[in-house]
């Protein structure tokens, strides 16, 4: 480890509590300022002593100001995402009566009966994801599976359902 | 012999549609997936093939009890045994196609079969819980009820509820509604689900909210409102002072500054049959007033006067409302 490596990791510690409050005010939230003081110690670790810091405690506050607006940035662009794929599959051009032309109500009491046959645990899987609204990398914490395991069985069920639509067999 | 012609698939096709499905609804969906994605969505038959499957997706919601844990208790005890349909199974095939009746006549019908307690159009009801606490459903709403030692779990399927709650640390008390939860903190609150939205007010104490896409809750007192998108953050808002918020509990329709569309909803909640709005009313000016959910005719007739507007009622009680012709 370089010698500014080592000072400015033992002032981290030192100053912890109000570098935690700095990215705080620029977060807005106690586990994202946990999170930014997690990637500030990661940085400080790969510092080489060339250059030299002058003032080794304005250099630490400056890179947790900057790593905090990064994050800050990262997690707008998490949400716009998340509110994109949500309004995807969920609100677009969500016109009941067309949807109920593309399923119609037989095809519906199908995919009812293949929906009460789906084995387990694609069945409670699909649940947790469509009806109880779990992310998919929660579902497989929960049931201590891999996520793509859980996408698998989502995917599973969604050929099956669709096959029972369609009068297939699958 | 296979047509060279021979166009991919269907279920092939269904099952990439199916696969960006499954990506959308993961909740961890990358930048570079959702690019791949708008990509593939833009070539050729992609777009039909996508639509189709989302409306599969989005159709189950009318018969979620076929995926509930208690529709078919399996037994696992032979293996022929699986193929036969025991008659307890085919007794609950015969309630989704009860269900899917009712779906017919419409989906809110389909809705209520979920729900513990429900209020049918006009109708406000007081439902005592077996906690102790009390919930009053508005017109036109539901609540499914899920009281474990673990806690205490309520979910607004539609409509708005009231609930006044006997505190239990141990026992927390949650309302979800799409995708977002409020809790309890020894407390009177009010929650409503308008569209893809929900709206909360604390009439007493404070409640925790928190939404399907936030970490940290926001707290809430008595008097202040919050609301959240499905999906999305919760924020709070401006609204009524504590003394009127859920007055309709007491069947009294309060409407503050609202937009006339938005007030005249408020008001359709509370008649039986339908009301459209004809043309936009966002160049009017809001409207205020204190009416009575059990005349909503005449909370309507008076809105008309105060902002011209034009009703017209057909067979069956359904009206059309207009702004008057200013163009």
């Amino acid at each position: 480890m370089s010698s500014n490596a080592t000072a400015l990791t033992r002032l981290l510690l030192a100053e912890r509590p109000s570098l935690l409050r700095l990215a705080k005010r620029i977060v807005g939230s106690e586990p994202a300022a946990e999170d930014v003081a997690q990637s500030l110690w990661f940085r400080v670790q790969k510092v080489e002593d060339d250059p030299p810091i002058l003032n080794k405690r304005a250099y630490l506050f400056r890179l947790t100001a900057n790593l905090a607006r990064d994050h800050r940035k990262n997690e707008a662009r998490r949400l716009a995402l998340h509110a994109e794929a949500h309004s995807t599959l969920w609100d677009e051009d969500n016109e009941p009566s067309l949807e109920d032309a593309l399923v119609s109500v037989d095809a519906l009491r199908r995919v009812a009966d293949a929906a009460e046959r789906l084995p387990e645990p694609t069945r409670r899987i699909f649940r947790m994801n469509r009806f109880e609204a779990i992310p998919q990398r929660a579902i497989a914490d929960r049931l201590g599976i891999s996520s793509t395991t859980v996408e698998n069985h989502i995917k599973r069920a969604l050929n099956i359902l669709a096959a029972a639509r369609d009068g297939r067999v699958e | 012999m296979t047509d060279p012609q021979t166009p991919m698939l269907p279920d092939e096709a269904g099952a990439q549609a199916h696969h960006w499905i499954a990506r959308l609804a993961s909740g961890e969906i990358t930048e570079t997936e959702m690019a791949d994605f708008r990509q593939w969505r833009s070539l050729s038959d992609n777009e039909q093939i996508f639509r189709r499957e989302r409306a599969l997706w989005r159709r189950l919601e009318g018969v979620e009890g076929a995926f509930s844990a208690r529709a078919m208790p399996r037994r696992r005890s032979g293996r022929t045994l699986r193929r036969l349909p025991s008659r307890k199974s085919r007794m609950l095939a015969g309630a989704v196609a009860a269900s899917l009746i009712a779906l017919m006549a419409g989906p809110q019908l389909a809705l209520m079969m979920r729900a513990d307690h429900r209020t049918s159009t006009g109708q406000v009801r007081r439902v005592a819980l077996a906690d102790g606490s009390e919930a009053v459903l508005d017109s036109g709403s539901a609540i499914a009820v899920d009281f474990k030692a673990s806690g205490r779990d309520v979910t607004l399927l539609a409509g708005r509820a009231w609930f006044n709650v006997r505190h239990d640390d141990a026992r927390p008390f949650r309302v979800a509604a799409l995708g977002g939860v409020t809790q309890d903190i020894g407390t009177a609150f009010e929650v409503e689900r308008v569209g893809d939205g929900v709206n909360v007010g604390v009439t007493d104490g404070s409640v925790k909210l928190t939404s399907s896409i936030q970490g940290a809750p926001l707290v809430l007192k008595a008097g202040q409102h919050a609301h959240y998108d499905s999906g999305m953050a919760v924020q709070r808002t401006a609204g009524l002072p504590t003394d009127d918020i859920a007055a309709w509990r007491t069947g009294e329709l309060l409407i503050r500054d609202m937009e006339v569309s938005a007030a005249i909803r408020a008001i359709a909640r509370y008649r039986k049959a339908p009301v459209f709005i004809w043309g936009t009313m966002g160049r009017l000016e809001p409207v205020s007033g204190t009416f009575t959910t059990d005349q909503p005719d005449d909370a309507l007739a008076t809105l008309a006067q105060m902002r011209g507007l034009e009703i017209t009622r057909l067979p069956g009680g359904v009206l059309f409302v207009r702004g008057a012709s200013a163009d």
